[in-house]
């Protein structure tokens, strides 16, 4: 992991990223992003849009207030479940905020909104191909992983846990297992978070980074939340850096026991 | 249209222009008719037409519920407003007494909201009764804030028999209640016209071309979304849309207003008259007027069979969409700009029945201040944050 954030080449001085999804009001979000200072902010389209691209002149003032907070936006495929509509709304996005970042969301199940492997696969290669800086959501499967990279991708973003679900990391195994063997790759953790222990966990594992939205959303004082999150990316990160002293079964005393007999010294 | 062509009346108090029929522009109207003014209401939409948040709104007035996980602002703004409501409805009955048959007396009703959460939902429910305790130790309202309790199996059933066996627990939001809007906005028409009111249907108006004029003592722009363009307040005004529907079912009654807790908006069941029950709304951070989605309306049928497997037969009447007026705070604003005789009333949002009268009350009340006719009955302005100058 580098000290900081490296995307596609650009670098980015946090290792949050937050969704704007869900907030109280746009005061509030406006507040909590500027609280956390994130990297970048995704902004799902699908919704927001009906499904031919919008006339020019034709405003949406949610889209204007996110473009006036003057932080980089990532625009999301949230809500697509085929990889048709998922790259008519990656088009959209790019000319609606004139990028070429998209964070590709390709759901096969409605209910634990888990990624859809297969789809993504032929979908990022597509997207990739067309000159897109693709964020994959995905599963933590090491395999279905690699073949993302092969098509391209240089950045991944697997699942903690079900998006909005808060649980925090269930399979630690498999993605530490997937920051050892793709090391190469940015890997930031996205949905599925709840507290900012959480993210300090997955940035102490050498993850490039998280996502969160109703984590900060969701919670109580979301302005304080984003902070914590801020906080605790930070912290985890500079605890990797610093590289963690050896986790042991046994108590190993910090002060010299000289005058111990040697039989009270047992390591057993 | 050319305002000067509109024939004055110089026996009023004073001429009055209110743009947009909506809510707040047709209580205003009527308000500032009954203190003597002359009023001209400027409307681009025909009279048939139904479309705008004021139609197409569950009506909702739930100063609990949209507290919760908010602001206590928005109830605190709700309670004031509920004695406020009352008066009107009393004036509206004897404004119209003497032609009940054409003038029914307004559906309102305040038996509460119960607040229930499909099994799966149970986080949503323990994360909903948290935020009210919020509410209780944050209000700062000159009335209390109103009670809230569980309700379990008998006790549920017997206020809600509906509902039984289908929950076994519910949270009980007392003092929150609803309005039939349909009828009131009609009725409110109706009362404009009697008091000598036009109103000028089909008739774009700006707040720049009415001050240009200088015909009228005070402009009153409550125009909604509307008056995106024209705002002359902090920050955007925006669209948010939402999308309702309206169904008919004679076998199932509700005693009042049901809310299904959703992880993305607030979904109210309200019983109207005429065994009809509007379910709503969506919260779609667009201002695509569009006809509902599929999407949207599957989610707000199966909220309504969620609630009782019996709305399975229950007929579609009507769907509608509207955009909720809304700034970046989500709170309301009365933006007075002196020099150009403007009052413009906006943001609302999702809160237009259960605040309108006191942000109506308060507006009249500054106006009149400045115009020297008393307009408003309040006797003080209990929400100075109301009020802002132009930007």
């Amino acid at each position: 992991m580098q000290p900081s954030l490296t995307l596609y080449g650009r670098t980015f001085s946090s290792h949050l990223l937050l969704g704007s999804a869900q907030y109280p009001s746009l005061t509030v979000l406006r507040s909590a992003i500027a609280s956390a200072q994130p990297a970048m902010v995704t902004v799902a389209l699908r919704r927001l849009h009906p499904a031919t691209a919008p006339s020019p002149g034709e405003e949406n003032h949610f889209l204007q207030f996110l473009q006036s907070l003057a932080i980089p936006l990532l625009p999301n495929t949230a809500g697509c479940y085929d990889i048709d509509t998922a790259i008519t709304t990656a088009h959209m996005a790019r000319e609606l905020f004139n990028t070429e970042w998209i964070k590709l969301e390709l759901i096969g199940d409605a209910y634990t909104l888990q990624p859809d492997m297969e789809k993504m696969i032929p979908a990022c290669k597509a997207l990739l191909d067309d000159g897109f800086k693709v964020l994959p959501y995905c599963t933590d499967d090491l395999i279905a992983c690699r073949r993302l990279v092969e098509v391209g991708c240089l950045a991944l973003m697997p699942w903690a846990a079900p998006i909005g679900s808060g649980k925090g990391p269930l399979n630690p195994f498999a993605l530490k297992l997937l920051r050892a063997r793709l090391p190469d790759i940015a890997l930031i953790v996205d949905a599925g978070l709840g507290l900012p222990s959480h993210a300090a966990q997955v940035m102490e594992w050498g993850f490039d980074g998280v996502l969160v939205n109703s984590a900060v959303s969701a919670s109580g004082d979301p302005v304080a939340m984003a902070r914590a999150f801020a906080l605790a990316v930070e912290s985890g990160k500079e605890a990797y850096h610093a590289g963690a002293m050896p986790e042991r079964d046994l108590a190993v005393a910090s002060t010299p026991t000289l005058d111990t007999p040697f039989w009270q010294q047992a390591t057993h | 249209m050319d305002t000067l062509s509109i024939p004055t009346s110089p026996n009023r108090a004073a001429n009055l222009a209110v743009l947009g029929a909506g809510l707040c522009g047709r209580l205003i109207a009527w308000r500032a008719l009954q203190a003597g003014c002359a009023v001209d209401l400027f409307e681009l939409r025909a009279q048939e037409d139904e479309r705008g948040a004021a139609f197409a709104a569950a009506a909702m007035i739930s100063p609990l519920a949209e507290s919760a996980g908010t602001e206590c602002f928005f109830g605190e703004l709700g309670v004031a407003a509920l004695p406020i409501w009352q008066t009107y409805l009393a004036h509206l009955a004897s404004a119209t007494a003497s032609q009940p048959k054409n003038n029914p007396s307004i559906f309102f009703q305040q038996a509460g909201t119960l607040v229930v959460a499909h099994p799966r939902d149970r986080a949503l429910q323990q994360n909903f009764w948290a935020q009210l305790q919020e509410v209780r130790s944050k209000w700062q309202g000159a009335d209390p804030c109103p009670a809230f309790f569980r309700l379990e199996g008998e006790a549920l059933s017997s206020q809600e028999p509906a509902l039984s066996g289908r929950f076994n627990s519910a949270i009980m939001l007392t003092g929150e209640g609803q309005i039939d809007n349909l009828a009131l906005l009609l009725q409110l028409q109706t009362l404009i016209l009697a008091l000598g009111g036009n109103i000028h249907w089909q008739t774009p108006m700006s707040a720049n071309e009415l001050i240009q004029t200088s015909r009228y003592s005070a402009i009153i722009d409550c125009r909604g979304v509307g008056a995106k363009t024209q705002w002359r307040g902090n920050g955007n005004l925006r669209g948010v849309r939402g999308e309702v529907m309206r169904v008919h079912l004679p076998e199932i009654s509700l005693n009042r207003p049901i809310r299904l807790l959703h992880p993305r908006y607030p979904l109210y069941i309200a019983p109207k008259p005429h065994q009809e029950f509007v379910i709503g709304a969506t919260v779609i951070e667009s201002e695509d007027e569009s006809p509902i989605s599929v999407q949207s309306a599957m989610e707000l049928q199966s909220a309504l069979y969620a609630v009782h497997p019996g709305f399975a037969e229950a007929r579609i009447l009507a769907q509608k969409t509207a955009l909720r007026p809304t700034l970046e705070d989500h709170r309301p604003r009365i933006i007075v700009d002196l020099p150009h005789r403007l009052w413009q009333i906006n943001g609302l949002s999702r809160h237009g029945y259960m605040i309108a009268p006191i942000v109506v009350e308060s507006a009249l009340a500054s106006i009149g201040q400045n115009l020297k006719i008393p307009l408003s009955f309040l006797p003080s302005l209990p929400f100075p944050t109301l009020f802002a100058t132009p930007a």
